[in-house]
């Protein structure tokens, strides 16, 4: 079946709170009612999971959330009791997945009612394995194709995938990419397969970033770390010892600390032969001015 | 015996009453003149054709009314069953009308008095009820309040025996809730009232700080300078005040759209429905009544949490004021923002609004907007729009009065106000095209004050094509901005503190550069005058060689001259 008739949506969080929560599963179960009503969708069965050192969400209030979900959909909770990182959480909710899709969506988000509709929509196109939707109040920069939707990479704040597409490449790769740059080595990984990964910029999805004095997103304290560790990781898995090697001169003169810790980290690594197996990855892997394909400005 | 001896005057608010009364058509019937002292209006009455009769409790005031050979009954009119004395006064007559002139704010309870003629009246569901009451709103009051006075007078607007005060709302809502509906009205405006202090500043409204009092003051209503409320009522049911809705949110957000781009739209209420501080209402103004409908379905797409939240309203023509003003009219908040339907906001739009009210109350509230710049594609394209630019802080700068005088450096989504502005008579300027909050602003600004959040929470969408604000010409602009600068100079403008030093330090640049300039325009007549004497030297020269060329004596010497030159090219040949 080329459309998904049956969906789940994979919700990992980690200390999130629960305003955040109710309002995302808010948002959520109105874009699954109306796909329900307007599209072939059967079923929506939502799945959080959660990596917080306690429960986030007592029993009561998983029952508040699940009586507040309409007809149709269907919310799951399940504490993991241990951090177990997006993708590692991610695969835990998808693995047992017997819908034909599976959205990953980030808990700090607010989706359009219209976003199912249109997402289910880029997949009508059998090649097209996974898309992704269009972020704001900060859009995306990345590059897509302005007819098709084609793109080097789908974000992971919201991406639908097609389940057997997903168990395909074996899910996130939570060894060696486990809450970064994730979205960006499933992408690749499902285009190597010959699946075509796009961008849906009708289907929108509200991104809590904030915004400091200087028009910049906001990021939280381990990103600059995680960023480029998880760029490294990348272009040793991809075949590409120059992006390393550029990586890590221009870090070393221009990073932060958190920055040059990673440089650390890897080299820890490097010297411990604790890095992926690089695969071929030729016309897919795109390593673009610190990017990971093109960008529009 | 009475204390007022007041004649009547056809143009004071005798004159209003009686005219009031008139178009009525009163003739052959009773009017009833309750606490008439010295009945001024009793012979006007009578010579248009009705029946006067006096009621006061001054026994001296009826005596004297009857010997000008009026009916008279001395009655008091706090005393119980005044309906029935009244109506055994009236004795089967029909009555026309009450007279109330200048008695309601000496009784201790007006209540009282007009639910015994609202009584009285169900016999005679015709009869008209006039009133005269003084404003003790009126401007002079203001003023007076403001240099500490309140004193007492033996007559007008502060009579010493006044038991109760009216404005213009509490004597609507006591009539309204006595059953009497105003159907016409007279008002006697006196711009200097008996508490006028000539050649004071507060009260000469030509001195800067009367002017300023004026404009506060007509900004809340148009009765500053109502010195008697002088009105008509009809009978009706009595109709109790409405209850203020408690609930009234923090923060109206008035969102303007044409309906025309439902895409945008749904953005902006993404934006809306992911705040973090739900304490908000969105007025949502739709500049084309016939689109109001389609609206309200994208509306309803949203779950309830926001759309519960949503009011539609329609409103049609105008420039772009008229739906920001039908927003601010129909706005419940205690702060007012506004939103258009292609601008975005973080999450914490409101919860920033809402942390910097709680900081500066009453102040405008100010945070900074980035900029993007983003275009629309084509019908065929799979993109509606797009971004083409970084987010860049094209609008992160603190406050400056002065400087919004020169240009508008606050994004519309970008400032919020209190709502109690309207009550100030804050409107947007609907003669404006563009730069309609631009003008508010800066009024705003003068008034409140503006508190700095220093938070960016907002995107400045700057698009390529197909927006108003492209489609306006930069010579429309340059004439909206003039508009602007005449309808802020018609008023004092109050500047906040610091803007001395501020306003000092600009002057002394413009001073420096202007010492600058005179300068280099000194050296550049200098240098000129240099050239220009340079050059009188070259033709000097020029005209000498040219008397010389054409000379007898240097057309002779031609052939000497062409031996010498050849001459002096072969000794340069030599070795």
């Amino acid at each position: 079946m080329t459309v998904p008739r049956t969906l789940r949506v994979a919700i990992v969080l980690y200390h999130n709170p629960l305003a955040e929560i109710w309002r995302c599963v808010r948002a959520l179960n109105r874009a699954a009612e109306i796909a329900i009503a307007d599209t072939g969708l059967e079923s929506v069965a939502i799945a959080i999971g959660d990596c917080s050192d306690a429960p986030l969400i007592s029993d009561t209030e998983v029952r508040n959330l699940q009586s507040s979900v309409g007809e149709g959909v269907s919310l799951d909770y399940r504490w993991f009791g241990v951090n177990l990182g997006h993708s590692a959480g991610s695969n835990a909710l998808a693995e047992d997945a017997a819908e034909d899709a599976v959205l990953f969506l980030n808990p700090d988000s607010y989706v359009a009612p219209t976003l199912l509709r249109h997402l289910l929509d880029s997949l009508r196109d059998p090649a097209v394995a996974a898309a992704d939707a269009r972020q704001i109040p900060c859009e995306h920069p990345k590059h897509f194709d302005p007819r098709s939707g084609d793109q080097s990479w789908a974000s992971g704040a919201c991406l639908l995938v097609r389940t057997p597409a997903f168990h395909a490449v074996g899910g996130f790769d939570a060894e060696w990419f486990p809450s970064y740059v994730n979205d960006v080595d499933l992408s690749w990984r499902i285009r190597l397969r010959g699946a075509r990964v796009v961008h849906q910029p009708r289907a929108v999805l509200f991104h809590d970033k904030r915004l400091d004095a200087s028009a910049q997103v906001r990021t939280t304290a381990i990103e600059p770390y995680e960023g480029i560790l998880g760029r490294l990781m990348l272009a040793t898995r991809y075949g590409r010892p120059d992006i390393v090697t550029e990586t890590v001169d221009v870090m070393r003169v221009h990073g932060s600390e958190e920055q040059r810790r990673a440089l650390e980290e890897f080299e820890r690594r490097r010297a411990a032969d604790r890095l992926p197996v690089p695969v071929p990855a030729d016309g897919v892997a795109e390593f673009i001015a610190g990017e990971y394909g093109r960008r529009r400005f | 015996m009475s204390n007022y001896e007041f004649t009547f005057n056809e143009n004071g608010p005798y004159g209003a009453a009686v005219r009031l009364l008139s178009d009525t058509d009163p003739d052959g019937r009773v009017v009833l003149d309750i606490g008439c002292g010295a009945a001024p209006v009793a012979e006007p009455l009578r010579s248009r054709g009705t029946t006067y009769v006096g009621v006061d409790i001054d026994e001296e005031s009826v005596r004297k009314l009857a010997d000008r050979g009026f009916e008279s009954h001395v009655v008091d009119l706090v005393q119980p069953g005044l309906e029935q004395v009244l109506d055994k006064i009236l004795d089967g007559r029909e009555l026309a009308a009450v007279l109330c002139l200048d008695v309601l704010e000496h009784v201790p309870d007006p209540r009282e008095v007009l639910e015994q003629l609202t009584a009285l009246t169900n016999a005679h569901p015709a009869a008209e009820l006039v009133v005269s009451i003084p404003n003790v709103a009126h401007v002079d009051l203001a003023r007076q309040l403001l240099s500490g006075r309140w004193d007492t007078t033996d007559s007008g607007l502060l009579d010493r025996t006044h038991l109760r005060f009216f404005t213009e709302r509490t004597l609507t809502e006591l009539m309204t809730s006595t059953g009497w509906y105003e159907a016409a009205r007279e008002d006697f405006r006196l711009e200097r009232s008996d508490q006028h202090r000539p050649g004071h500043p507060l009260f000469e409204p030509k001195a800067t700080l009367g002017m300023f009092v004026r404009q506060i003051r007509d900004g809340m209503d148009p009765h500053g300078e109502v010195n008697q409320f002088v009105r008509r009522y009809h009978r009706g049911a009595a109709r109790r005040p409405v209850e203020v809705d408690a609930e009234a949110p923090f923060l109206s957000v008035v969102l303007r759209t044409q309906g025309k781009r439902p895409d945008s739209l749904m953005d902006v209420l993404c934006c809306l429905g992911a705040q973090t501080d739900l304490d908000f209402e969105v007025v949502l103004v739709v500049h084309d009544s016939a689109r109001t409908r389609d609206v309200r379905e994208l509306v309803d797409l949203f779950e309830g949490n926001l759309s519960h939240r949503v009011r539609v309203v329609g409103c049609d023509g105008g420039t772009r004021s008229r739906p920001a003003n039908v927003g601010l009219r129909a706005a419940a908040g205690e702060y007012v923002v506004f939103l258009d339907d292609d601008d975005f906001i973080t999450a914490n739009w409101v919860e920033n609004i809402r942390e910097g009210a709680r900081t500066a109350p009453g102040k405008v509230i100010r945070w900074w907007a980035a900029e993007q710049h983003r275009t629309w594609h084509d019908e065929g394209a799979l993109a509606v729009h797009t971004a083409t630019g970084p987010l860049t802080p094209q609008y992160a700068t603190m406050f400056d009065l002065p400087r919004h005088l020169r240009q508008n450096e606050t994004p519309f989504h970008c400032f919020s106000f209190p709502r109690v502005l309207v009550e100030l008579g804050f409107e947007f300027d609907e003669a404006l095209t563009v730069c309609e909050d631009w003008e508010f602003l800066v009024r705003a600004a003068s008034f409140c004050g503006v508190h700095d959040t220093e938070q960016m929470t907002s995107v400045y969408n700057r698009w390529s094509q197909r927006t108003s604000s492209h489609a306006v010409a930069s010579d429309e602009w340059t004439v909206m901005r003039s508009v602007v600068h005449v309808a802020l100079d018609e008023r004092p403008l109050l500047l906040p503190p610091g803007s001395v030093r501020d306003l000092d330090r600009a002057l002394e640049q413009h001073e420096l550069a202007q010492h600058r300039i005179q300068a280099l325009e000194a050296e550049i007549a200098s240098v000129r005058a240099l050239l220009a004497h340079t050059e009188q030297v070259s033709a000097n020269a020029h005209y000498a060689l040219d008397e010389l060329r054409s000379s007898t004596s240097w057309k002779v010497g031609a052939p000497v001259r062409v031996a010498g030159a050849v001459a002096r090219r072969l000794r340069g040949k030599r070795p």
